[in-house]
């Protein structure tokens, strides 16, 4: 009896959960134009003359398609010199940021390492209070990181949230067993590590190296605070100066003046460029996460708050 | 056997005190070692620039160096609070992060439960995997996004214009008015997706047998989101929101900085992109670290207090510490 009830109430949903699909799933759609628009719009102007631009033209699909605005950007050397140091401040950052989360997260997770709630008051203590920018500035100055790639290398971002979920998940994928046996069978830790702890936590780990990525790509703040020598600027930084164009010239001032890629493009009305730049430079952590993505489930997230 | 064999293994152990310590000690010594270069970073990055908190109360001079400087007791934050503009600053602070507080903060969590209400797989894995993208657009970027679509002229704002024949617009991405909007909703466009990845696996580890059992009990799709979806992410909404709450000073001042024009100032000037411009620009070093002084104090008094508060309503269900 209760079982053909229950059938029932599976196969016919209510009149209101008929309209509540048909409300969710307009909302979803709309949700998918709001975020696609944009897109596909930069997209499209990067493809489009930078006349049709001007004439605006261009609302949806490209206009006079050409590939002048990735022309221009082909042949203009900051840009690729900010590619070569953001990809080498993003890799060398990837390694120490992913080696700190493994080993602070291995020593928190065992549980008669004596050490555990010193560490955890020590790095959590850090998130909930800080010195301020400019103690910050004024330590990393007397130690000479300042204008030199070691000032970005050695930024002093860590993060401790990744810690603190690469800890749970460790507890609750790596089953404790295993790793007793494996200490009876006399591995030490640093083997435990690299041939238990890191392969039965892939997931998490690259989804949180792709956080790691992500990151330091985007950053500008730290670089635009201690970077003067343009061959040393990222290119968040390189592009800051054309993205922001209007921006105030007490700004522009401390970039040096105008930048001459700026003023080439406003010489020349090259419009187009701009868009051009921000799909360049957005393909690395994009593809980033295409790459990742199979790993990424959501149930890293989910882990970090049970704490 | 066994028993004997743990009897002799706790005899092993010193039961307290230092010696227990040094024995752990030796004994994993390979995690401590682990652990050190980390431990050390973070003294050295985190821990030792609080040393220099104290310029806050001295005239820094890079030559006298940070002890040595004389002291000038609250000289600093007498000079800020006999600033004019001070309130001003304060004030763009907190509305900006109420105004992200009271419409970013519930728009993954609606988000999240549209998501997790939809019937259709196709569509739902598609609008999701869609809305992460903007999430990897680097704010300089978002920046270049924003400034060329609503550029009056050349931009698709600039072709919506034309097409409803309106020729004298004005620019609003210079006007100060607009700069909250603009702040707020464009974080919404690059971040709502990505923000409800919580939310919707916090949503799939509710219990199937509670959504059968209020079905049999007739209960719509819409009150079962009422009665047993939102109890579900209500710790973790808490939680969000206690730590939304403790960046209430903090809010996106690296944005509002990218974002700030000579026109826009009187609303765009926050407390962090002040700190910065005093303190590094302009180099007033003792009166930036005063103010960012004054910024962390509140901030952490504001953790506490969100998560005293939290911590009472929910009989200490939902805290942070």
């Amino acid at each position: 009896m209760a079982k053909t009830k229950l059938k029932s109430t599976k196969i016919h949903d209510t009149r209101a959960d008929h309209v509540l699909d048909i409300v969710t799933g307009a909302i979803l759609v709309f949700l998918c134009l709001i975020v696609a628009y944009p897109l596909i719009y930069v997209i499209s102007a990067s493809f489009s003359s930078s006349r049709a631009l001007e004439a605006g033209l261009v609302v949806l699909w490209p206009v006079e398609p050409c590939l002048q605005a990735y022309d221009f950007v082909l042949n203009y050397k900051a840009v690729w010199v900010g590619y070569r140091n953001s990809i080498f401040y993003t890799g060398v950052d990837l390694v120490f940021q992913t080696f700190c989360t493994i080993v602070v997260a291995y020593p928190l997770s065992r549980r008669y390492f004596q050490g555990r709630s010193f560490t955890t008051w020590y790095i959590y203590i850090i998130t909930r209070f800080g010195a301020g920018l400019i103690p910050c500035y004024i330590l990393k100055c007397n130690l000479g990181l300042y204008d030199n790639i070691w000032a970005i290398l050695l930024s002093g971002n860590i993060s401790v949230s990744h810690m603190l979920m690469l800890r749970t998940a460790i507890k609750s994928n790596v089953p404790e067993d295993l790793l007793d046996a494996a200490r009876i069978d006399g591995a030490n830790h640093f083997y435990t590590v690299l041939n238990i702890v890191m392969p039965l936590t892939k997931a998490t780990l690259s989804v949180l190296a792709l956080y790691a990525m992500v990151g330091s790509w985007n950053e500008y703040f730290t670089a635009m605070i201690y970077l003067r020598n343009k061959d040393l600027f990222p290119l968040q930084l390189v592009l800051r100066p054309i993205m922001t164009a209007a921006s105030t010239a007490a700004q522009m001032s401390e970039t040096g003046n105008m930048p001459p890629l700026y003023q080439q493009m406003a010489d020349q009305g090259l419009e187009n460029v701009r868009y051009a730049l921000i799909i360049i430079s957005s393909v690395p952590a994009i593809a980033a996460y295409f790459v990742v993505q199979k790993a990424f489930k959501g149930g890293v997230m989910l882990g970090s708050l049970k704490g | 056997m066994a028993k004997t064999a743990v009897a002799k293994q706790e005899t092993l152990i010193p039961k307290k005190g230092f010696r227990r310590f040094a024995h752990n000690f030796i004994r994993d010594w390979q995690l401590y070692l682990m652990i050190a270069i980390p431990v050390i970073y973070i003294f050295v990055f985190s821990y030792l620039p609080m040393y220099g908190i104290q310029i806050s109360f001295k005239e820094y001079s890079p030559r006298k160096g940070i002890w040595g400087s004389d002291w000038v007791g609250l000289e600093h934050f007498t000079q800020f609070f006999g600033y004019y503009l001070w309130p001003n600053i304060v004030w763009n602070t907190l509305a900006l992060s109420l105004y992200s507080l009271a419409v970013s903060f519930p728009m993954p969590i609606v988000l999240a439960l549209v998501i997790h209400v939809h019937q259709g797989k196709k569509l739902k894995k598609f609008a999701q995997n869609l809305s992460y993208m903007p999430h990897f657009i680097s704010l300089v970027v978002m920046m270049g996004i924003l400034n060329s679509i609503l550029n009056p002229v050349s931009g698709l704002l600039g072709a919506f214009y034309r097409m409803l024949g309106i020729t004298q617009a004005e620019d609003i991405r210079a006007s100060a008015d607009a700069f909250r909007h603009l702040y707020i909703w464009s974080g919404i466009w690059q971040g709502v997706g990505w923000g409800s990845i919580l939310y919707v696996s916090c949503l799939s580890g509710v219990p199937e047998e509670l959504h059968e059992a209020a079905k049999l009990d007739g209960a719509s799709r819409l009150r079962r989101i009422f009665a047993i979806d939102l109890p579900t992410i209500m710790p973790t909404v808490g939680l969000m929101l206690i730590m939304q709450c403790s960046g209430l000073l903090s809010v996106g001042y690296q944005k509002a900085y990218l974002m700030q024009r000579s026109t826009n100032t009187v609303k765009s000037e926050l407390i962090s992109t002040y700190v910065y411009k005093q303190g590094i620009r302009t180099g007033n070093m003792s009166f930036g670290s005063a103010v960012g002084l004054l910024q962390s104090v509140i901030s952490l008094g504001l953790t506490c207090l969100a998560n005293w508060i939290a911590s009472t309503l929910t009989d200490g269900e939902i805290a942070l510490f």
